[in-house]
């Protein structure tokens, strides 16, 4: 049991704050699986695996409203203070950032479904490989937050922070890429635009990835990263 | 140094090491100063300034070495486990501990700069500008008239009958309770029910034209319709006076008042915000107490 869920004296309480976090991080490793098979698919071609993808997403949606029906219940019937309230606050928010990922995962599979789709030729290889490289930063940089989520571990978070703008570099940088060669080196027209779909759809999951860090800054160090706020 | 917050607006695209924020330092180090208050004791407009108070029952060491002010229209709620002083020292703001053989106050209380523990002042002008409503309601067995007009009376505040019926209607309509008994003015106090007691106790300490009222857990008896009324009386009489609660109840705390105090084994352990106490408390027994980890 974490130090940050035990120790109430009315013990129930331990067990509600332990079961919404262990929700959240089955939610999470739900939408990490759902953007892992959404970028296998986008590696592999496989149609089948994106409609998959595509499909599970209501189960993502279900872990939503499960999650929520919980977290409303404990401001309900133990309006959370201090330590607490800030733990119930960042897994709530981490619930709204984790179902937009699984969303994000979703908009990748679609593109996928398009890129790949039975009548067209398979993308120029060139760009794929660009973008399946952010899709690996991407997936390990989800997992690591994860992790952090899992763990309270606000160092890790700031660390995870100090770093995320060299994801935006990469991003940047690829969809620059992509935008001002595609034409010229033969790339057909609507793989770019799927390409750049899925792109800012990594770019998003990385985004929410960093919110699900500064939630746990907030429920450690009681600070409010948000939109730079101060 | 940089708060990890600035270091996150300002790394832009450049490499940025982040450090341990302020707030997370300064909280290490309060940690480690058990018995130092942690937040800010002063008020910018205080109308009450306790500096070094200590309360001795005998031997026994009952509040020791607290300083806290008291704002102008400010509701400051005092929180904290049974037997850590916050009752006694809510008594010493109006000297109610001179009643208990035994009892010592040192250090400073300051009314309105004035001391109200200086040799030779007479505490019943005092017990009116600090007025005091209990836990339990204690109406005077008296009419509801009475009950309101007793204090004004005494105190020579009213000169005519028509003087005294208007305050007695003003501090009942101040305590939310005048469209209740403008009928039944001459029925006994008592025969109120329990939430209407406390209201006219609250009437019968406002008639005396307080500066101060404190209140020992004054909703603790009432059920949570009594207890809206009076939270809701609280909230209007701050425009007026100003008001420190002890209370039990973290929530009613939280409804009622502009600055929270954390009293423990007689110590003031923590005050601020109160929202901040609530969401951030910075102490780690403010914390254990409010989350409910206190044992």
């Amino acid at each position: 049991m974490s130090q940050l869920t035990e120790g109430h004296l009315f013990r129930r309480y331990d067990a509600e704050l332990q079961q919404l976090h262990h929700a959240i991080l089955e939610m999470g490793g739900l939408v990490l699986a759902q953007v892992r098979d959404a970028v296998r698919s986008l590696r592999t071609g496989d149609v089948d695996l994106a409609n998959a993808v595509i499909r599970r997403d209501d189960k993502v949606d279900a872990l939503e409203v499960d999650s929520d029906t919980r977290i409303i219940a404990l401001f309900a019937r133990r309006c959370p203070k201090g330590g607490d309230l800030r733990l119930v606050m960042s897994l709530s928010k981490s619930v709204t950032d984790l179902e937009r990922i699984g969303d994000e995962a979703v908009k990748i599979a679609s593109s996928v479904e398009r890129l790949f789709a039975p009548d067209r030729p398979r993308p120029a290889d060139s760009f794929l490989l660009d973008v399946l490289a952010l899709a690996d930063v991407v997936v390990s940089r989800l997992e690591e937050a994860l992790q952090i989520v899992d763990r309270w571990d606000a160092e890790a978070a700031q660390r995870f922070i100090a770093s995320q703008h060299e994801v935006s570099d990469r991003f940047h940088h690829t969809l620059t890429r992509i935008m001002d060669n595609g034409r010229a080196e033969g790339g057909h027209t609507s793989d770019a635009v799927n390409l750049v779909l899925i792109l800012r759809a990594l770019e998003r999951v990385s985004g929410h990835a960093e919110n699900l860090t500064e939630y746990v800054i907030y429920q450690v160090m009681g600070l409010v990263l948000r939109h730079h706020a101060v | 140094m940089n708060t990890i917050a600035e270091t996150k607006t300002i790394h832009g695209r450049e490499s940025a090491r982040m450090r341990i924020p302020e707030k997370a330092a300064a909280i290490t180090v309060q940690q480690r100063e058990y018995g130092r208050t942690v937040g800010d004791i002063t008020s910018p407009n205080p109308r009450i300034v306790c500096r070094d108070v200590n309360v001795y029952y005998g031997e026994k060491h009952a509040i020791q070495n607290v300083s806290l002010d008291i704002g102008r229209n400010e509701v400051i709620a005092l929180i904290g486990p049974s037997g850590c002083g916050k009752s006694t020292f809510l008594r010493c703001l109006n000297r109610m501990n001179d009643t208990i053989i035994g009892c010592r106050v040192t250090g400073t209380i300051l009314l309105d700069g004035q001391d109200i523990y200086q040799d030779g002042l007479d505490v019943v002008p005092l017990r009116a500008q600090v007025g005091m409503v209990f836990q339990k309601p204690n109406p005077f067995p008296k009419s509801i008239y009475e009950n309101v007009a007793y204090g004004p009376r005494i105190h020579g505040l009213a000169d005519t009958k028509a003087e005294m019926e208007e305050i007695v209607e003003t501090s009942l309509r101040r305590a939310g309770l005048w469209d209740e008994v403008k009928d039944s003015l001459d029925q006994p106090g008592t025969s109120l029910s329990g939430g209407q007691q406390q209201r006219l106790c609250i009437a019968r300490t406002i008639a005396v034209n307080p500066e101060v009222i404190l209140m020992d857990e004054p909703c603790s008896a009432l059920d949570p319709i009594a207890t809206a009324k009076i939270e809701q009386l609280i909230d209007e009489l701050r425009e007026l006076y100003t008001i420190a609660i002890v209370t039990h109840s973290m929530q009613q705390a939280a409804r009622v008042s502009q600055r929270t105090a954390y009293f423990h084994l007689g110590r003031l352990i923590e005050v601020g915000e109160t929202a901040q106490v609530f969401t951030n408390p910075r102490h780690p027994l403010t914390e254990d107490y409010i989350t409910g980890r206190f044992g």
